[in-house]
C-alpha cells in the first residue's frame, strides 16, 4: 500500500518537474530576444503609420508575453484558450512577415471547453513557423486545427512551409523531444506526436491525446 | 563643392521594418537615393549586382540567404571596376558580436532603431563616401571582415571517407582520396576524380562538415578542393587565382574570399 503511494507520489513529482522543465526550456525557446526585439521595432514602425493596427498588435504581444512568462500556470487549460494563444502569437508573425504568412485557425464550438496541458502546441506551432514558413522565400500557410478522431481528441498544425529536412535553421529538437516527454509522463502511450510530410509541400504536426 | 548623390538598397524581408528604415533614411538623410527595397538574400544579391549602389543596408535574417551570405556572394561576384558597396548590416539582436563590426569597415543597426545611434552611422557612412578615391580597399576589407565573421563550419563527428553516388543503376562508391573536387549544382553536388563524375543528392554545406579539413578546403562558395589534387596555384594579369589540377584538364577559381589561402610559404 505504501509503496504504491510512494510511487504515486514519485510519478507526480516528476510529472511536475517536467512541467516545470517544459517551462523553463520554453522561456528561453519562446521569448528569444530576437523575436522580442523584431516584435517592437514593428511595433515602432506601425505606430506612426497605422496606430489602431500597432494597439491591435501591442494587445497580442500582451497576451503572448502574459501566457509565456505566467509562472502560476494551470495544469490544465482549454482548447479555446491555446487556440487564443496560437491565434496571438500568429497575428504578431503575420504583421512581421506580411503577405508571406497566412493562416486559419479551426476549432469546433463542442471542443472549445475541452482541457488540455498548457504549452503542447505553442512549441509545435514555432516550429512550423521556424522551420518551415520563415526561411521559406515565397512563405505560406499555416492551417491549425481540432478535431475527434475515432475518440482521440487530434490537433494537427500543417504549413506548406520547405519541409521536413530541408529547414537550414536545423533545430536542437529540443521542443519536440520536450513534447513527447510531457507526453509520455502525463499520457503514457495513449498519446501521441507524428510529424508527417505534408502532401501540399510543408510538414504536419499531429498531436492525438486521448479525450 | 558639392557632394554626389549617392545611391543606397534596402534589404530586408519584414515590410514594416523595411517602411521604417526607408522613412527613418529619408528623414535624416534625403539626398541619398534609395533603389529600391528587396525582401530577400537572392534577390538582394541579384540587385546589388546589378544596381551597383554605393550603400548596402543588409538585414542579417533573411530568407533565401543571410545577410552574411549575402555579403560573401557579393564579395566574390563583384566586378573588380566597381567600387564596392560600403555595407551596414542590420539585425534586432546582437548575435553576431556586433562588436567586431563597430571598430570596422562595416557599420550595423540595431532594430527597433534609435535616430541618435542611427545619425551616427550616417555621418560615418558620409565620412567613407567623401574619402571616395581611397575606397579601392573596401572589397578587402569587407573579405576580411567577412572571414572574421562568418562561424567556422562545424565539425561533423563522423568523417566521410567514402562517397556512394548513384549513377543510373548502379551506387558507385568513391574514396574520398580519390575526389579531386566538390562542385555545388543547385542542390546537388558533382563529386569529380580523375575519370568520372557523378551526381550526388546533397548540398555542399551538408557535405562540408564531414570533409578532412587538413585536406579538403573551400575555395569558393560553391567549390571544395582535395589539396593532393591541385597541382599549380596561377595568378592571372588581373590577380584572379586559380588552380591547375592533377589528371583534369578544367582550372579552378578562387574566389577572393579564399585567395589568402593560397600565399606563397
Amino acid at each position: 500500500m505504501q509503496a504504491q503511494a510512494e510511487a504515486e507520489k514519485a510519478r507526480a513529482a516528476s510529472i511536475e518537474k517536467q512541467a516545470m522543465q517544459a517551462q523553463l526550456q520554453l522561456l528561453q525557446a519562446q521569448i528569444e530576444p530576437h523575436m522580442l526585439f523584431n516584435t517592437l521595432a514593428n511595433l515602432q514602425g506601425l505606430i506612426s503609420v497605422d496606430a489602431p493596427r500597432a494597439q491591435h498588435m501591442l494587445d497580442q504581444l500582451i497576451l503572448y508575453l502574459r501566457a509565456t512568462l505566467s509562472s502560476s500556470r494551470a495544469e490544465k487549460t482549454t482548447l479555446s484558450h491555446e487556440f487564443s494563444l496560437m491565434e496571438a502569437y500568429l497575428d504578431l508573425m503575420s504583421v512581421r512577415m506580411g503577405k508571406r504568412l497566412s493562416f486559419t485557425l479551426q476549432l469546433p464550438h463542442a471542443l472549445e471547453d475541452v482541457l488540455i496541458p498548457p504549452m503542447l502546441l505553442q512549441p509545435l506551432i514555432e516550429n512550423a513557423i521556424k522551420h518551415g514558413l520563415e526561411p521559406k522565400i515565397d512563405g505560406g500557410h499555416i492551417d491549425v486545427r481540432a478535431t475527434l478522431e475515432q475518440g482521440m481528441l487530434r490537433l494537427s498544425i500543417a504549413d506548406t512551409g520547405l519541409g521536413l529536412g530541408v529547414s537550414p535553421a536545423r533545430g536542437t529538437q529540443v521542443g519536440l523531444a520536450n513534447v513527447r516527454e510531457r507526453l509520455l509522463a502525463l499520457y503514457g502511450t495513449s498519446a501521441s506526436l507524428l510529424l508527417l510530410a505534408n502532401p501540399s509541400d510543408g510538414t504536419i504536426a499531429q498531436l492525438d491525446l486521448p479525450s | 563643392m558639392t557632394m554626389p548623390t549617392f545611391r543606397a538598397l534596402i534589404a530586408e524581408d519584414e515590410p514594416v521594418l523595411a517602411h521604417t528604415l526607408l522613412q527613418t533614411i529619408q528623414r535624416l538623410w534625403p539626398e541619398l537615393q534609395i533603389g529600391g527595397v528587396v525582401e530577400n538574400g537572392v534577390a538582394a544579391v541579384r540587385e546589388s549586382l546589378a544596381q551597383q549602389p554605393d550603400i548596402l543596408f543588409l538585414d542579417i535574417k533573411m530568407p533565401g540567404k543571410t545577410g552574411l551570405e549575402t555579403a560573401q556572394e557579393l564579395a566574390e561576384d563583384w566586378p573588380d571596376d566597381v567600387l564596392f558597396p560600403l555595407i551596414v548590416f542590420v539585425t534586432a539582436y546582437d548575435e553576431y558580436a556586433l562588436q567586431a563590426f563597430e571598430q570596422a569597415a562595416v557599420d550595423y543597426v540595431l532594430k527597433p532603431i534609435n535616430d541618435t545611434r542611427f545619425q551616427k552611422t550616417i555621418e560615418r557612412l558620409k565620412a567613407r563616401l567623401e574619402q571616395h578615391l581611397e575606397r579601392g580597399d573596401e572589397l578587402e576589407r569587407i573579405v576580411s571582415q567577412l572571414r572574421a565573421l562568418v562561424p567556422p563550419a562545424p565539425v561533423a563527428s563522423e568523417r566521410l571517407t567514402l562517397i556512394r553516388a548513384a549513377v543510373g543503376n548502379e551506387v558507385r562508391m568513391i574514396p574520398t582520396t580519390e575526389v579531386i573536387y566538390f562542385e555545388a549544382i543547385d542542390k546537388y553536388v558533382n563529386v569529380v576524380t580523375a575519370d568520372s563524375e557523378s551526381l550526388i543528392r546533397t548540398s555542399l554545406k551538408e557535405l562540408l562538415p564531414q570533409l578532412d579539413h587538413n585536406q579538403f578546403w573551400q575555395i569558393h562558395r560553391g567549390t571544395v578542393v582535395n589539396l593532393h589534387g591541385i597541382h599549380a596555384a596561377v595568378r592571372d594579369d588581373t590577380g584572379k587565382l586559380s588552380l591547375k589540377l592533377r589528371g583534369r584538364t578544367e582550372s579552378l577559381a578562387v574566389s577572393r574570399v579564399f585567395t589568402h589561402l593560397f600565399k606563397q610559404m
